[in-house]
């Protein structure tokens, strides 16, 4: 049975290190570089080279390295560190690799929906293939090396990014991290750690890396994935129960906004497109279906500068927004 | 002659630690050795363990201050909580075992090595050789395990004399 009414996209992470080498946050600009040189040339020796696009954050203006951060491609901690870092993606943008975070090379699979045994295999293909012509930092007893102690061993972070409004309104999210964090896991913002749960978006990955085996981290990831979706479900139908008609009044106004709002912020999107995707998911809209919700994600603030010419005034993007919004879900109502 | 304490009491009780060459003299008297009992039972059998360790050539006090690699200092590590290189994990590898330990609960890893590089075939199980044993006797010291900590030296004994034999 489909689980995307609560997951949206699964993630495997895996942080490495090359031999021998100070961590990214001792190197100077040019050892940055030739770290970077190092880990970009195994790739492009590959035979997987052609499917990859490097770029320099440097080289991008910071609207474009932001448009890489909502869709998830690179992280805030490395737009932090631009100056002398680079990033390899797929074209699919289904694999990126991050060059010059915390550690030399972060290697991340992302895929829709609850994939991640296939993100796992995506990411270690790429990771072996990496350590036939690189040799990574690696200790018998500790693993992987990384930067951080946090991080050593597998040097892996799974995560699921779910949607959780009935947890949300049920104020029941700060119990859930509490039992959560006992077992080992962890439920951050939208962006990853330290950010806001915005739109009731949250990532739910694991919290240890070292002393398990990456098997063992994946499922309990997929076990632990399973009992939120449920509760979640739970919490989503026992509150429609429970206020009925004036619940779905609201969830359905919110529809009813994002549907004929001539401007619109990115924060009232998000919020709009979380209660109208509680609502199509539960049934009470049916005039969309999940697919065309996900598709509002893409219209953020940076994406949407990025993909117009001129630069746009807040005011300007915010009545692009809504016009884009309107397209697609016309589409969607008449499709 | 008086007790080394409270410097008041005639000392009546007279402890003496002999580890290899070294001696620990003790002299005190006995409510001064009651109270450091009462006070904390570890605090004494933490400094057998220390002794015992001191003797075996691990070190449970002060880290090396700095990796001889690329130079982090220790208080680095307790500011930023991030090393400096590879290196460091050799260098600060007695101080961060607790800090692993608590982020982990394990110490060992037991997933995927690199291939090509890998020295060993599969990832070795929870080991009994006098290495593992001897760090695994550090970390239960270090976390206040006493009754593990025992187990481990007398099986670390067991094992060097049984080496010597051979």
């Amino acid at each position: 049975m489909s689980v995307n009414d609560v997951v949206l996209s699964s993630r495997v992470r895996l942080a490495r290190n090359v031999w021998d080498t100070p961590f990214p946050h001792r190197l100077s600009g040019e050892q940055s570089q030739q770290v970077i040189n190092l880990l970009a040339n195994a790739v492009a020796k590959s035979p997987i080279s052609g499917e990859f696009t490097l770029t320099f954050l440097k080289d991008n203006s910071a609207v474009q390295n932001q448009a890489l951060v909502e869709k998830h491609l690179i992280s805030l901690d490395l737009t932090k560190n631009a100056q002398n870092a680079a990033v390899l993606i797929s074209k699919k943008e289904d694999l990126s690799l991050m060059m010059g975070e915390e550690d030399h090379l972060r290697i991340q699979a992302i895929l829709d929906g609850l994939s991640i045994d296939e993100a796992y295999k995506k990411a270690s293909e790429i990771d072996a293939l990496i350590a036939q012509s690189v040799r990574f930092a690696y200790d018998d007893d500790f693993g992987y090396l990384t930067a951080c102690p946090t991080n050593l061993g597998t040097g892996m972070r799974a995560s699921c990014m779910m949607h959780l409004p009935g947890l949300t309104m049920a104020g029941q999210i700060e119990a859930l991290g509490r039992t959560l964090g006992r077992m080992g896991f962890t439920v951050r913002g939208f962006y990853g750690e330290g950010t806001k749960a915005y739109g009731s978006i949250y990532q739910l990955s694991n919290q240890v890396t070292l002393g398990k085996s990456e098997q063992e981290l994946l499922s309990q990831l997929k076990e632990t994935a399973q009992q939120v979706i449920a509760r979640e479900r739970g919490a989503r139908r026992l509150l429609l129960e429970k206020n009925g008609i004036i619940l779905k009044d609201r969830l359905l106004r919110s529809y009813g906004v994002l549907r004929y709002a001539a401007k619109l912020t990115t924060k009232e999107l998000l919020q709009l497109w979380s209660e109208t995707r509680f609502a199509v998911s539960e049934n009470v809209l049916t005039e969309i279906d999940i697919a065309t919700c996900d598709k509002l994600l893409t219209l953020q603030s940076a994406q949407l500068a990025v993909s117009q010419e001129e630069k746009l005034t807040d005011l300007a993007r915010d009545t692009l927004r809504a016009k884009l919004v309107k397209k697609i879900l016309d589409e969607a109502e008449v499709g | 002659m008086k007790c080394e304490v409270c410097g008041v009491n005639n000392a009546t009780i007279h402890t003496k630690i002999i580890t290899n060459d070294e001696v620990k003299e003790r002299w005190l008297c006995a409510s001064c050795f009651e109270k450091e009992q009462q006070k904390s039972q570890s605090v004494n059998i933490n400094s057998l363990f220390a002794d015992l360790l001191g003797a075996m050539g691990a070190t449970t006090s002060a880290p090396s201050v700095t990796c001889p690699t690329c130079g982090m200092e220790w208080s680095e590590f307790k500011k930023t909580g991030l090393v400096g290189c590879p290196a460091c994990y050799d260098a600060f590898r007695a101080s961060l075992l607790p800090v692993i330990s608590r982020a982990h609960g394990k110490t060992r890893h037991v997933g995927v090595q690199p291939g090509a590089f890998a020295k060993k075939e599969a990832a070795p199980a929870q080991g009994d050789d006098i290495a593992s044993l001897k760090r695994d006797l550090e970390l239960a010291v270090s976390l206040e395990n006493y009754e593990e900590a025992a187990v481990l030296r007398d099986k670390i004994k067991a094992l060097s004399q049984e080496g010597a034999e051979k």
